[in-house]
């Protein structure tokens, strides 16, 4: 996988177009899921990929090819994400953030169920937000998420188990656990 | 079993690993709070599953692409001008340099010393000026065959007659020339003046020679008889 990113890499630094859209759509819905998660606005993680997109390729030169490409790139999405969020802040909420949600609610049965984890996920801190949507969203096993956030693997799972425990606890406080048969996996 | 281990095998449960039922059953049945917990687990597992993944519109990677090799352009144009802009302004200061260096006056040597009035150069041996070379022989009618010639010596002829007469009265060896304390840069821009004016003067002179040949010679022949 690594040689085959390397491979990909060196024709983008080459400059064909083909090698460059290859790449785009290869980690595209690692980037845009992790922006809408950490963003919780559509056309904010639309703009957002944009931005990282363009400095993934601005700065490809500066990637170290004996580390893997996936946490190199989910580090500059998070990174922008938070620079995003925290310049977002400092806006006056329009009519906009209120109306637009992040994605399409589901309409199954569980719609409100996914609704509470979103709202919950929106209500952690950045940093458990960040390895909770790279660990349960995107599937990214511990190694990648530490090299990404350039953090100890014992920080991430103890972030993660914050994380996980604090959505459960909103979960059980606003009465959306049901009682259910212990069916362990 | 308490409910610390219990809490433990749910964080590993959620990490993805298989958990035994019979392990933690006992425990459940016994604790509401750990049960409700492993509930709440399960159901978020189960939402998190059937929550749909984002994706982009359908076109966005064709269009990130041609963003993206528009923007590498821009930025070689833009290197490409700084590159340019930086020679641009290089070249120009060497120049400025070059020009400076022939254009404004050097400090001569004179200009280095120290203030003639602070240092004492009562005590200083003054050198004698040097001599200025002089044309041994004045210039013949020959040299300058034109009418002009004519007249030019005929004034040379008066002064020395008068500076016969002159000499005869008071000769210039009997009269003591007075000797002034000579400040030697005084005596040195002297110098370079008299060199300057020689060298305009000679050049004079060759121009005039050069018009002079032009004219139309007069019959001096005819004039003497």
């Amino acid at each position: 996988m690594s040689a085959e990113d390397a491979n990909l890499v060196r024709r983008c630094l080459k400059g064909e177009e083909s090698a460059i859209q290859a790449l785009v759509e290869r980690f595209q819905p690692d980037v845009f899921g992790l922006c809408v998660r950490l963003l919780h606005h559509r056309h904010d993680a639309e703009d957002v990929t944009q931005e990282v997109f363009l400095r993934i390729f601005r700065s490809l030169k500066k990637w170290d090819s004996t580390r893997p490409l996936r946490p190199w790139i989910v580090s500059i999405a998070i990174n922008r994400c938070r620079t995003w969020m925290t310049q977002r802040s400092k806006l006056p909420e329009t009519a906009d953030y209120l109306q637009e949600s992040a994605a399409s609610p589901p309409t199954d049965d569980g719609a409100e169920l996914v609704r509470e984890i979103r709202d919950a996920l929106v209500e952690l801190r950045w940093e458990y937000r960040s390895v909770f949507v790279m660990y349960h969203e995107r599937g990214m096993p511990y190694e990648e998420i530490a090299e990404a956030i350039e953090k100890p693997i014992g920080t991430v799972k103890t972030w993660l188990h914050r994380a996980r425990l604090e959505i459960l606890d909103r979960l059980r406080r606003r009465g959306m656990i049901s009682e259910v048969e212990h069916e362990l996996p | 079993m308490n409910c610390l281990e219990c809490r433990e095998l749910l964080q590993r449960r959620l990490d993805g690993e298989s958990i035994p039922a019979q392990t933690v059953e006992p425990h459940l049945s016994q604790c509401p709070d750990c049960r409700e917990q492993h509930a709440a687990a399960q159901q978020l597992l189960d939402a998190l599953k059937h929550d749909p993944t984002p994706e982009p519109s359908a076109d966005f990677a064709k269009k990130m692409t041609s963003l993206i090799v528009e923007d590498r352009d821009e930025r070689h144009d833009k290197l490409r001008r700084r590159v340019w802009l930086t020679l641009a302004l290089a070249a120009s200061v060497i120049v400025g340099l070059i020009l400076a260096y022939y254009w404004i006056p050097r400090p001569t040597a004179t200009e280095n010393k120290p203030n003639p009035t602070i240092v004492d150069n009562s005590k200083k041996d003054i050198p004698p000026a040097p001599k200025l070379d002089r044309p041994k022989e004045a210039p013949t009618r020959v040299d300058v065959p034109s009418p002009l010639a004519k007249l030019t010596d005929r004034w040379v002829d008066t002064t020395r007659d008068h500076a016969k007469v002159l000499t005869a009265v008071a000769p210039l060896d009997a009269v003591p020339l007075p000797e002034f304390p000579m400040n030697p840069a005084v005596r040195d821009a002297g110098q370079e003046v008299s060199d300057g004016v020689r060298s305009v003067m000679r050049n004079a002179r060759r121009a005039f020679d050069f018009f002079a040949r032009e004219l139309p010679m007069p019959d001096l022949a005819g004039e003497k008889n």
